[in-house]
């Protein structure tokens, strides 16, 4: 990464809050990121596209009299910067004040030391990311896996954020990600994903092989009727019902309509062996970062403790209005979850295998989506490898099913939760999760006739 | 467009000529707002702007790509460098890639908005979100709206010749709300979307759209029934028509898909080259794509590898007629682009996507369709729907929904579901209506995700003998 053209950047950040302030802001917040990444992506187990993009934005929030604006800078030259802090005064005078805005955090503050995000081995990897993306291909080519497809990336990314209230926080992260696909036919196949802030921990042979043995499971193919079943979902699946618990935590969700946990708080929303937390404060977290969008340093949140929610996602202004303090958690509009984590339970995947009479262990999951997001009712349909478990043994394989149910009966339903995490990032999962497998009893399956 | 800019992407198509067989940029410059309304109150204003250039190679066999926001003659050749020696490194395990052959163009086309997006101010869009929010105050708990508006200027060059550039002025408006009743509640979420001035929003009428949504919605949750039992006639307006030939005609024909490109990330079809030719519906089926409409929210007249745009037919008399093809698909099935490669902006690979599809209108009227079912429902708008991911098996949940006996329409139904598949759903198809609408979506596909604009459309349809609640759905 280019650290001449970012140290220009911060300065060219100096600049815009002095003007923007000098222009009459209450609040303002500016940041500047900087990216780079390289990505290869594969099909047919051939690198089908070798991708590098670099990207750089320098964006200002501010309040003029509860009045919310923002806007970005082009380019980092001062004719620039003055034209976007004139602008966004001119701006703010367009627009209606909003009373629920309660302002940002005051600082100063005081941030960790976390190397654990940042691997400078990572930062200098230049075109071994094709090697990566060679080795997956290769180490998933076993047995009667006829084709790999998938996506290696190694990114580097660097923040600096400033606010009129005296914060100043300087981040640098690494990133790589590995998503891969072994597949067999259309019908038969198995994905997983591998995601580290580090070289040492970023298991390609592992992911790939964990994808491969999966597919090679070769198991006969049943279509069975539709009903409740209790559910074995891989990390990948529930990942995607973790992260969209944790959108719903979001006080911003609650009061547009879009969560299920809406009047939840201090209640029951779930079994008592579900704690489900937020914490962008863990080390290697692939979620994790010093601070939130308004600078304020980043925690640990325990969202749901043994069933009970126990907070909603907050940043300054709404935890104010809500006489309550931060989570850390902005999104200066709408909080956010920024590094789920499930809490382990005791259980082996055989071990919730054996414990299951009638059931369908799903690998992955795709297209989720909510007829109800204040009744959490969806539909999502399994993907990749669903095997179909009676009496405590794998039976088959069965396509073609849907699981139609409902956020808050299924987090109910939680009946047992793995002993191994796994860090998931994945098309469906936007926010970081790391989550063992867990077993639904009693969930309901649906398929066309 | 500043002349720096230009000069820059025409400094790199010389650089990487002299270690490519062929090479292109797309340089784009875009001006942008949004406004965002949460219960009443404005929540976010906020006004960017972005400039950057995507580059994409051949090296032997091989094909890359780089993007940057950084246009400077020296970043670029450094990055060139960088992307060119990974690029080759590949080489020993790429799919060896031919983009075929294709005509160069010099064109400069735009779009006319008569209310330019640079006159409306920010308090007109304010008043609008207001306007809004006061006609569905009254029906609707909870209220969420966001307008957006983007004026996007774009250059494509190649080393065969072509210089295309165009400027498509895009406005589009998406809104949530939820309506409760009797400690029950139904929402609706749904999106408008055109390539126009504000003009538009004369044509959208969205005070008065939402506001009759609402109350039909509040209608549906009080006086609702349940769905017939059994196969039933099901008669789809227009917006259900639009969503299902998006999902079930349009992504299985995508030609990336068809090939196993996309396998990990938005997935395969079940549709194979070897399927053209064949049926996989009834005669009255006729779906097409098309990204010259006038208006329309995917519109383009050449796509993002300077391939001018046409009409194309994915389902003829139902027939599986042609795929959508970029550059690389057309060349390995060995036919000509068919000007479907579209990138979400310029820091991304263009990757084959529709722009508008349609089912195309029949000679019907809606009413006579109705008039013709014994017994069955009409489907007007959704909120819940998927398919899966070599788009076979897709369901469909009705938001607004009623009752048909004996040709009339007789009482509100809650959440009808349509669970099938797509062969299943077009034979289905008994008739179709002239009364052809367009609708609006944001399309994703691709990692990293590319969100693309889209409009998709229909007639009213009917489909004859669909079982509408499967029993397991029956407790909701």
């Amino acid at each position: 990464m280019d650290n001449e053209f970012f140290q220009r950047g911060k300065e060219a950040a100096e600049k815009l809050l002095y003007f923007v302030k000098k222009s009459g802001a209450d609040d303002a917040i500016v940041s500047l990121l900087s990216r780079e990444s390289s990505q290869v992506k594969f099909s047919n187990s051939r690198i089908s596209n070798n991708m590098l993009y670099q990207s750089s934005s320098l964006s200002v929030f501010a309040s003029f009299g509860k009045r919310i604006v923002s806007t970005s800078v082009k380019t980092f030259d001062n004719r620039a910067i003055r034209k976007g802090a004139d602008f966004l005064s001119k701006f703010a005078a367009c627009v209606e004040p909003n009373p629920n805005y309660m302002g940002i955090a005051e600082g100063p503050f005081t941030y960790r030391k976390d190397s654990s995000l940042f691997d400078l081995r990572v930062e200098k990897l230049g075109d071994r990311i094709v090697d990566y993306a060679e080795e997956g291909i290769s180490r998933a080519s076993t047995g009667r896996v006829k084709r790999v497809a998938g996506n290696a990336e190694a990114s580097t990314e660097r923040t600096y954020l400033i606010t009129s209230n005296s914060v100043k926080c300087e981040d640098k992260s690494t990133a790589l990600y590995l998503s891969l696909r072994a597949i067999i036919d259309k019908d038969d196949s198995a994905h997983m994903v591998a995601v580290s802030r580090n070289i040492q921990g970023f298991d390609v042979s592992g992911c790939a092989e964990q994808a491969a043995s999966l597919a090679n499971m070769n198991v006969p193919v049943e279509k069975i009727s539709p009903g409740k079943y209790d559910i074995i979902f891989y990390p990948l699946p529930f990942a995607v019902m973790l992260d969209l618990t944790a959108n719903a935590c979001s006080i911003f969700d609650v009061e547009s309509g879009f969560s299920f946990l809406e009047k939840k708080l201090g209640r029951r929303v779930s079994s008592n062996n579900f704690t489900l937390i937020d914490n962008a404060s863990k080390e290697y977290g692939f979620g994790s970062g010093l601070s939130d969008d308004e600078g304020v340093p980043t925690q640990k949140n325990v969202l749901i403790d043994r069933g009970i929610l126990k907070t909603y996602l907050h940043n300054t202004s709404t935890a104010r209005r809500y006489k309550t303090r931060t989570t850390a958690s902005a999104g200066l509009i709408a909080p956010q979850a920024a590094n789920i984590i499930l809490s382990k339970g005791n259980y082996s995947l055989d071990e919730m295998i054996r414990s299951v009479r009638r059931g369908i262990i799903v690998t992955n999951t795709w297209y989720t989506r909510f007829q109800n997001y204040r009744t959490g009712e969806f539909s999502t349909l399994p993907r990749d490898k669903a095997l179909v478990v009676e009496n405590g043994k794998i039976k088959c394989a069965t396509r073609g099913i849907r699981i139609a149910d409902s956020m808050p009966n299924l987090l109910s339903k939680v009946s047992a939760i793995g002993k191994d995490s796994r860090q998931i990032l994945s098309w469906e999962v936007e926010v970081p999760v790391d989550t063992p497998p867990v077993l639904v009893k009693g969930i309901n399956i649906t398929r066309p006739n | 467009m500043k002349q720096s800019l230009l000069d820059s992407v025409e400094y790199a198509i010389k650089y990487l000529e002299k270690f490519s067989s062929y090479a292109e940029a797309r340089l784009e410059s875009s001006d942008s707002s949004g406004f965002m309304m949460k219960n009443g109150l404005l929540e976010a204003s906020s006004q960017d702007s972005y400039h950057g250039a995507g580059f994409r190679f051949i090296i032997g066999k091989s094909l890359g790509f780089f993007s940057t926001d950084n246009l400077a003659k020296k970043n670029i050749k450094k990055l060139a460098e960088k992307s060119i020696r990974a690029t080759k490194k590949a080489a020993r395990l790429a799919e060896p890639i031919s983009l075929g052959d294709e005509k160069r163009y010099s064109a400069k086309y735009d779009v006319k908005d008569r209310e330019k997006i640079s006159d409306f101010s920010p308090d007109r869009k304010v008043s609008l979100l207001k306007e809004i929010n006061s006609a569905l105050s009254k029906s609707a708990a909870e209220r969420y709206f966001s307008i957006h508006d983007c004026v996007t200027e774009k250059y494509f060059i190649n080393t065969s010749g072509s210089r295309i550039f165009s400027r498509i002025p895009r406005i589009s408006f998406y809104y949530n709300f939820s309506v409760l009743s009797g400690g029950k509640s139904s929402q609706r979420s749904w999106m408008y979307g055109a390539s126009a001035g504000y003009e538009i929003l004369r044509k959208w009428n969205l005070p008065e759209t939402l506001s009759r949504e609402s109350e039909a919605l509040l209608k549906n949750l009080a006086k609702g029934v349940r769905p017939p039992r059994g196969k039933v006639d099901v008669v789809c307006a227009p917006e259900i028509v639009a969503i299902m030939v998006h999902e079930s005609a349009g992504h299985p024909g995508e030609a990336d898909r068809v090939l196993g490109r996309e396998a990990a990330q938005a997935g395969e079809s079940f549709m194979t080259p070897a399927m053209l030719n064949t049926r996989i519906g009834s005669d009255l089926v006729n779906i097409a794509d098309d990204p010259t409409i006038p208006g329309s929210y995917g519109y383009y007249l050449y796509d993002d590898e300077g391939v001018k745009a046409r009409k194309r037919m994915l389902i003829q008399g139902g027939m599986i007629n042609e795929f959508l093809q970029n550059r690389e698909t057309a060349s390995f099935l060995g036919v000509q682009s068919n000007g479907a490669a579209r990138a979400v902006n310029y820091s991304v690979e263009p990757i084959v996507r529709m722009a508008n599809t349609y089912f195309v209108p029949g000679k019907q009227k809606e009413e006579e369709l109705i008039e013709s079912v014994k017994l069955g429902v009409y489907m007007k708008n959704f909120m819940e729907w998927n398919i899966d991911d070599v788009r076979l098996n897709q369901k469909y949940v009705g938001a607004e929904a009623y009752l048909i006996k004996n040709g009339r329409i007789v009482a509100p139904v809650v959440k009808p579901v349509i669970e099938t598949t797509t062969p299943a759903l077009y034979s289905s198809v008994s008739g179709v209506a002239d009364n052809l609408e367009f609708h609006s979506g944001t399309c994703g596909k691709g990692e990293p995700m590319q969100a693309i604009p889209v409009w998709f459309g229909g007639p009213t349809v009917k489909l004859s003998k669909m079982e509408v609640l499967p029993k397991a759905a029956r407790r909701f």
